[in-house]
């Protein structure tokens, strides 16, 4: 993949010669456009297409692609195209098949000798302002560069530089000899995303007619630009899930063997009794804890890698990648079992410790009961004694075993956590698209410009059959500078009173543009850090005017794009351009008919046309890795989360055997012994409850606030079903827990429990 | 005028059993092996008396207070506690004997460590209909003073007397006592002793004591002495002695 693009209008190939020649510079020039593919769809709308050039016979150096099926281009084939994997598959095309590309008023036919992926449209989209386009009416097509010189008519020319520097090449001083070739050529100026053009010295380059050339580097490239945002947002996901789970695993990994040392207290004072001596015991309960921690940390580290590798297929197969590479984070790996070994050892440790340290008669003897003492609940409310048994003792043994009751209602709240942390991805998602495509864009299609035309049209529109309503938005590139804050991103120009385009501010409330001030999406916010009042300096892409300074009066919640919005005709003023327009949302009359979707596409003015449904359809496609990334982290909530409590529960039920005898010894019956239990738990349910829902909120917050994307926004929601799952999934998961352990108790023999202590 | 084992056989010729063993066996299966705990025992513990199974380690004395108890079944033979053939109960009407038949006094207390004493009491008591107060029993047993005060805050004779007033809770025909003073100093033993006896004698409730203490023997209406799971010897005491001279 090439180091960098350069963009011309045109190039003669002995300039890429002479590029080639500057030391560490591999230079490659080719030939890029747009045409129109002749494919029928049923909603009439039409489909577009990229033109790469490609030598034929062989592969290029710079921006190769793979060849998924069928082959590559034939030495001296000129009939012959690749098609992009993910357009040929939408279309069900395939090598053999042929397809018809229009350009102007020419017609083309070609057949399709493969299928092909490229690094440079992993993520396909049209350019960095059309992100989002679908495989339904964009695709990329490689084709022989004798075809293309001839298609676009640039016989022995080029439109497009890539370059790759060499490993240890200066790229300042590289790219300087490149610009010196340029200039050779006439192309006076290379500008980049980094270094734009003043709007002063675009004037001159227009009134001189100076040719300019446009430079991306990598990391600005659309498709490894949104690559990269998105393993970055999951990066984030990856770190922090496992560290939620890892923490939440190793306390209930230290409450278990803690407990389970503990109930061995009779065994370690008879081998103190027996002469071991307090590290002999020591090394004991190490080597056991070791085992444990050495197991677990195996069998997790290879769970660990086959859901790694499942979840980078699902990624893999989202994002069409030919090949994936599978390798162990050997630092995570050994963090991990650095946890998993150390959090046993310690769990382990401690108590054999403090029972080794006891004289052995003392340990081998019954443990002192615990202190009993009355709690403030009954100093509050003294009718407790008046309750039935059945109320009386849950209510006392969960307040008079405070810190028992605490841990065991964290293990639940660390459940509900895990399980709503998980629960509100899927709400933040679908609140995202629910507010993008049923709020914010209150309009059935948008229909894009060849770049300016007259606002006016939209009334023109509005009056033909099947049109309910129609608005003329005016869109344009801009730089936002706040301070010292850039950020790219565009001005969406908005009628006053748009019906179908809802501005929402933050805190979900409809609003709508201001007249002297421009409104900053939240993305964009919090790029540029600034503040309602501040001014916004506000500098175009393209043209030589609409450079200004604008207050910034408030902030807009669009969960997708991250763009900042001005009344349409303050835009139209900063043009200078009073009455254009790029677009017009439009609103149906039910299906729109192919004679009315005919009609729209012959207006001169018409580019595209973006169904609003297609749109969301399409974002929905691209979430199909975070839905396979959520259901597995929902799915390890879930279990992990039942893992504690049934833990939890069991411990507090068995390390009570003694108690439970004694009781139904005296003759409490099993269905009340079930009714004490259960009413015990649930109360511990509870408080569990009452901690878990706040504490998953808080990190819910927190994961929502890492997932952020320069062109999404996610806000942190919570649906109300989310807490009943959460809530009713633990309190299920408690009962059922109990049920294993009320059976060993109920099975107990009494004479052996009431009579040994140590059973 | 009649002496008074005179007075006691009389008394005892009157009554009708409350507990009747015939035959009974239990087994133990420990791995491969079958322990036999008892063999073949058959007696009977007449209404108001005091009895006392003596007998080392081994010898199936508390299987036996286990079996009368309803907390375990025997292998063979049947156990007949006022009426009621014990060995034909479901796991439920067992439940239900305890409750009203038996009163538990373990050698381990077994009190509920997060329940005060009035509050072990009241525990047991509840789970009859009518029920005398926690209070008045631990009263009756001398701790008036020691009501609102956790096991943890009592002594080991303290302790016990709970165990003793929770065991009267139901008010249950029957007592049996595992080793009641085998955790407690001499003196205090005595003084649980004696309120068994007083027990015995006022309230006419049948006390069953296992111990491997013979000296206990002495104040029992009938010593009953096991060896290998099967009576070894019986012997009646005309004179059972009074508590407090008791001594070992």
């Amino acid at each position: 993949m090439a180091d960098y693009w350069i963009s011309v209008d045109y190039l003669p190939l002995r300039a890429i010669t002479e590029m080639n020649d500057v030391p560490g510079v591999v230079a490659q020039g080719r030939i890029v456009g747009d045409v129109t593919i002749d494919l029928q769809l049923e909603t009439g709308e039409k489909v577009s297409g990229r033109v790469i050039s490609l030598p034929s016979g062989e592969h290029p150096e710079i921006n190769d692609v793979r060849i998924e099926s069928g082959s590559y281009l034939a030495p001296g084939a000129q009939r012959e195209i690749l098609l992009e994997k993910r357009f040929a598959e939408y279309h069900q095309l395939g090598p053999g098949d042929w397809l018809t590309i229009k350009r102007d008023s020419s017609k083309a036919r070609f057949k399709i000798a493969g299928t092909v992926v490229s690094p440079e449209y992993i993520w396909v989209t049209k350019s960095a302002q059309e992100l989002f386009t679908s495989a339904r009416t964009f695709g990329v097509i490689f084709m022989p560069e004798e075809r293309a010189e001839g298609l676009f008519g640039m016989k022995g020319m080029v439109n497009e530089v890539n370059l790759v520097l060499e490993a240890g090449t200066n790229p300042a001083q590289a790219l300087s000899e490149v610009s010196r070739i340029l200039r050779r050529y006439s192309i006076i100026r290379l500008t980049s995303k980094d270094e734009p053009i003043a709007i002063s010295t675009r004037k001159i380059d227009i009134i001189q007619g100076v040719r300019t050339a446009y430079m991306i580097e990598r990391k600005d490239q659309p498709s490894n630009s949104l690559l990269k945002q998105d393993v970055d947002g999951f990066r984030q996901l990856a770190v922090l899930f496992p560290l939620l789970f890892l923490s939440m695993a190793a306390l209930a990994i230290y409450t278990l063997l803690n407990r389970l040392v503990e109930s061995q207290r009779a065994q370690i004072g008879l081998m103190r009794a027996l002469g071991y001596g307090t590290l002999q015991i020591m090394f004991h309960y190490m080597g056991f804890a070791l085992v444990v921690g050495v197991i677990g940390s195996v069998l997790g580290a290879l769970l660990g890698h086959a859901i790694a590798s499942f979840l980078t297929s699902v990624y893999a197969v989202q994002l069409k990648l030919p090949f994936i590479v599978v390798e162990p984070h050997w630092y995570i790996v050994g963090l991990g079992a650095l946890i998993g070994i150390i959090v046993p050892l310690t769990a382990g440790l401690l108590p054999a410790w403090a029972t080794a340290r006891m004289r052995p008669a003392e340990a081998m003897r019954p443990p002192v009961p615990r202190a009993g003492h009355h709690t403030l609940l009954e100093v509050l409310l003294p009718f407790v004694s008046l309750l039935p048994s059945v109320l009386k003792l849950p209510l006392r043994n969960f307040f008079r075993n405070l810190r028992r009751s605490f841990f065991m209602a964290m293990g639940v709240a660390s459940a509900i956590a895990l399980i709503l942390v998980s629960l509100s991805l899927v709400d933040a998602t679908e609140s995202l698209m629910y507010t993008q495509f049923e709020v914010i864009q209150n309009y059935d299609a948008r229909l894009h410009f060849q770049g300016q035309g007259a606002a006016a049209t939209a009334s023109y529109i509005e009056h033909l059959q099947g049109i309910q309503e129609a608005e003329p938005v005016l869109e344009l590139p801009y730089r936002l500078q706040s301070g010292d804050q850039v950020a790219d991103s565009s001005i969406l120009g908005l009628p006053q009173d748009s019906t179908m385009y809802t501005l929402l501010t933050p805190e979900g409330y409809p609003t709508t543009v201001v007249e002297d001030g421009i409104l900053l999406s939240i993305p964009l916010k919090n790029k540029l850090g600034a503040e309602p009042g501040d001014e916004i300096h506000l500098e175009p892409f393209v043209g030589s005017v609409g450079e200004t300074e604008k207050t910034l009066a408030g902030f807009i919640n669009e969960p997708l794009g991250g763009r900042a919005f001005m009344p349409l005709e303050e835009v139209q003023k900063l043009l200078r351009a009073p009455g254009v327009a790029t677009g017009v949302l439009l609103r149906f009359d039910g299906e729109p008919s192919a004679a009315l979707m005919e009609r729209l596409y012959r207006l001169p003015e018409t580019a595209s046309i973006e169904f609003s449904g297609e749109a969301k359809r399409f974002v929905d496609e691209l979430m199909g890795f975070f839905w396979a990334f959520i259901g597995v982290m929902l799915a390890m909530g879930f279990a992990l989360g039942m893992a504690i409590i049934f833990n939890g529960v069991t411990v507090n039920v068995l390390e009570r055997r003694r108690e439970i005898a004694i009781m139904r010894a005296v003759g409490l019956s099993q269905s009340r012994l079930v009714i004490i239990l259960t009413l015990e738990n649930l109360l511990i349910g509870c408080l569990g409850v009452a901690i878990g829902i706040p504490l998953g909120c808080y990190i819910a917050n927190y994961f929502v606030a890492q997932a952020e994307m320069d062109i999404i926004s996610m806000t942190a929601v919570i649906f109300p079903r989310s807490y009943v799952i959460a809530c009713v999934s633990a309190l299920v998961i408690l009962l059922v827990s109990q049920i294993p352990a009320i059976r060993q108790v109920s099975r107990l023999s009494l004479p052996t429990a009431t009579k040994d202590w140590s059973e | 005028m009649a002496d008074a084992s005179e007075l006691v056989t009389a008394k005892q010729n009157s009554r009708k059993p409350a507990i009747k063993l015939e035959k009974v066996s239990k087994n133990y299966q420990m791995g491969k092996i079958l322990v036999p705990a008892l063999r073949d025992v058959t007696f009977e513990v007449m209404a108001g008396e005091f009895i006392v199974f003596l007998g080392p380690s081994g010898s199936g004395k508390t299987t036996l207070l286990n079996l009368i108890g309803g907390l375990d079944s025997p292998t063979s033979g049947c156990i007949i506690v006022n009426d009621t053939d014990i060995t034909k109960l479901s796991q439920a009407q067992l439940t239900n004997f305890r409750r009203t038949q038996i009163g538990f006094i373990f050698q381990f207390f077994n009190l509920i460590p997060t329940l005060t004493a009035t509050e072990n009491v009241e525990f047991a008591a509840e789970l009859v209909k009518h029920h005398r107060s926690a209070e008045e029993i631990l009263h009756e047993v001398g701790l008036e003073e020691r009501m609102k005060h956790f096991p943890s805050e009592l002594s080991g004779g303290e302790n016990q007397r709970v165990a003793i007033a929770r065991a009267l809770a139901t008010d249950p025909p029957i007592l049996l006592c595992d080793e009641p003073t085998g955790t407690l100093d001499f003196e205090t033993g005595k003084r649980i002793y004696k309120l068994l006896r007083v027990l015995n004698q006022t309230k006419g409730k049948v006390v069953v004591v296992v111990t491997h203490n013979s000296a206990i023997g002495t104040i029992a209406d009938r010593v009953v002495r096991l060896r290998d799971g099967q009576i070894a010897e019986t012997i009646h005491n005309d004179h059972p002695m009074d508590p407090e001279g008791l001594k070992w």
